[in-house]
């Protein structure tokens, strides 16, 4: 008969504790370089429940103009617009004035409507990362890359301006 | 016919007589109440500050120390012109008969209470409370204001596109188109426009190629937005400021996006052969304030005017804004009376926010003319009134109230614009110090 070894126990029940214990959830945080701006790095969310503050409107035309145009905006740029959108009641109307301006400019970084149907997980993935700074769920990506499958009408523009005026892209 | 039958047949058809609305010829649903006395409003804020002696008083230069009186509003008053140390640049009236016999002048009005800013001004006259606050915070009201009473207790209910305000220049005034009241605010709020920051160079050079959607592009907008937004469970409702339905939205967009990027469209109100350097942000604010009502036929628009606010160093430029201004609310007033859907059944009415001193500050113009601020004296809290409209509605070539019995407040206004619409008596008890106007009524 084997003779009883406490350590081997021990260390037995310690291994399977150490197995089938709760495990901590570890957040990874990922960090893209240079996917899209070519400026900075950008800190990914690894959910959109981090979005908890609500931009400035000052800060939300600043965050518009880099995301179209890789670039930030010029302070004097900045204060123009800002005092046009003072100028207007409606806020969310002035968003859509001013972010169809910047789509129309021909220095915006716009994929073709042809480039976005050629590759549309790129496309979404894309442009999850540029306007709301994650990936998409699986949903997410499915959901919209048949949207636009099926609708051979949808373009670019309509879907940059979906996201820019989505309440999501109005938090950090 | 039996008895029973007919006699129920006939009260039915009595009945519905009387309870079916009419549709009037604007295609607005009216409640068969006669309550409202016209379907339109126009309430210009005649400010910056303008004393009595020089509008209403026609005293001119006489308190500088000339022999000179005269009327420098031809357009807003009766009277003749001053004839002698003309000071300002003269324009030919654009209206054949004043606005004060068209209608009803209180002459002697008073803002009765608090400090005599700008702000406070404005806010009393908006909001038909007086207010002790005086700095220029640029915060909403506590009161509500007039467009919130409009479109909260007006039947039928309309959106923020039939109610507007028009500010001359930014500052403070951009948070009047709704108050912080909790039983009103944004969602009851005006539409708000600042003309002399948006119709510029600066705003075309940042909008000259921005586009309102196509119906087609809306939809498949708001689907995907809707997609997002119920992937994310925050809203931005915060945000600052009036949300306009996505039909007014559009239609919104299309009017400023169209005068932006085609200036030449607005109709400018100067005399025929006058420059367009004489322009000023007054006129441009009156300019596209006819824009607006040519447009949307708002029911309640409020305009100001301001530029003669450089009274405070420099009287000849007083006289002169004020003499431009008036002319700008009688082009406007032509306008109006130019619109199938506004002429006859638009009241006008033109209010100081207040006046200014009785006594001069040190500042002496290039002329020789002393300036005036407005410190709270009894002079700066003595303003007037127009009210004018169609004849068969608004007393004509009437007028009220004397320095020594003075008729009327700043904060009546606020209910004199709501019996006007009708909805005066849909506003809750308590709310509004003052009072309507009715003397000025057929």
């Amino acid at each position: 008969m084997q003779a009883f070894n406490p350590i081997k126990i021990i260390t037995l029940v310690a291994f399977i504790t150490i197995l089938t214990s709760c495990k901590k959830e570890v957040e990874e945080t990922v960090v893209y370089s240079n996917v899209i701006y070519d400026v900075d790095d950008v800190t990914i969310y690894s959910s959109n429940a981090e979005k908890t503050k609500q931009k400035s409107p000052e800060l939300l035309l600043s965050i518009m103009y880099s995301d179209i145009f890789n670039q930030t905006i010029p302070s004097n740029k900045l204060l123009e617009i800002a005092e046009l959108s003072l100028s207007n009641g409606d806020k969310t109307m002035f968003t859509e004035m001013i972010f169809s301006q910047f789509l129309a400019d021909p220095s915006a970084s716009v994929p073709t409507n042809t480039q976005m149907r050629a590759d549309l997980d790129l496309f979404v993935n894309d442009n999850y990362i540029r306007f709301f700074q994650r990936k998409p769920s699986e949903y997410e990506l499915i959901y919209l890359k048949n949207l636009i499958t099926n609708d051979n009408m949808i373009t670019v523009d309509n879907v940059f301006t979906s996201f820019a005026l989505s309440n999501e892209y109005y938090f950090y | 016919m039996k008895r029973r039958e007919f006699i129920k047949k006939a009260t039915l058809t009595s009945a519905g007589a009387l309870v079916a609305p009419y549709i009037l010829p604007s295609g607005r649903l009216f409640a068969p109440t006669g309550a409202r006395k016209v379907n339109h409003v126009v309430f210009v804020l005649f400010g910056g500050g303008i004393r009595n002696q020089e509008s209403v008083g026609q005293r001119y230069l006489l308190d500088q120390g000339r022999p000179a009186s005269g009327n420098v509003m031809n357009n807003m008053l009766t009277g003749a012109a001053p004839t002698s140390n003309i000071v300002y640049n003269p324009w030919t009236p654009i209206l054949t008969n004043s606005l004060q016999s068209q209608g009803v002048l209180f002459k002697e009005m008073r803002y009765t209470t608090g400090p005599t800013g700008h702000y406070n001004g404005h806010t009393v006259a908006m909001t038909g409370n007086y207010t002790a606050t005086g700095l220029n915070l640029n915060i909403n009201p506590e009161h509500p204001t007039i467009f919130e009473y409009y479109r909260k207790h007006n039947s039928p209910t309309e959106t923020a596109l039939k109610a507007w305000w028009l500010s001359e220049g930014l500052g403070p005034y951009p948070s009047l188109n709704f108050s912080r009241h909790k039983d009103y605010g944004a969602n009851y709020g005006a539409n708000y426009l600042c003309p002399s920051r948006f119709i510029t160079n600066t705003g075309l050079n940042n909008l000259n190629n921005a586009s309102s959607y196509q119906p087609d592009d809306v939809t498949r907008i708001e689907t995907m937005k809707n997609f997002f937004d119920v992937n994310f469970d925050k809203s931005a409702n915060d945000l600052p400021g009036i949300i306009n339905t996505r039909a007014d939205k559009e239609k919104i967009k299309k009017m400023l996006l169209g005068t932006l990027q085609n200036l030449s469209s607005l109709s400018l109100p100067l005399p025929t052969g006058i420059a367009g350097s004489q322009m000023t942000s007054d006129l441009l604010n009156i300019a596209t304030s006819w824009k607006v009502l040519e447009t949307f036929k708002p029911e309640l628009t409020v305009i100001n005017t301001f530029n003669l606010d450089v009274c405070h160093n420099n009287f000849s430029g007083y006289v002169q804004n004020l003499h431009k201004a008036d002319y700008g609310v009688g082009w406007l007033w032509n306008k109006i009376q130019s619109d199938p859907v506004l002429a006859n059944d638009t009241i006008m009415i033109c209010m100081p926010e207040h006046g200014r001193n009785s006594t001069p500050n040190s500042i002496v113009d290039s002329n020789g003319l002393r300036a005036y601020d407005h410190t709270s004296d009894q002079n700066s809290r003595e303003i007037f009134s127009l009210i004018v409209g169609p004849p068969s509605v608004v007393k004509q070539n009437v007028s009220f109230g004397t320095s020594a019995s003075p008729v009327g407040e700043s904060v009546d206004i606020v209910p004199t614009i709501a019996h006007i619409l009708g909805f005066d008596s849909s506003i809750p008890a308590g709310m509004l110090p003052g009072r309507a106007l009715t003397e000025a009524f057929i």
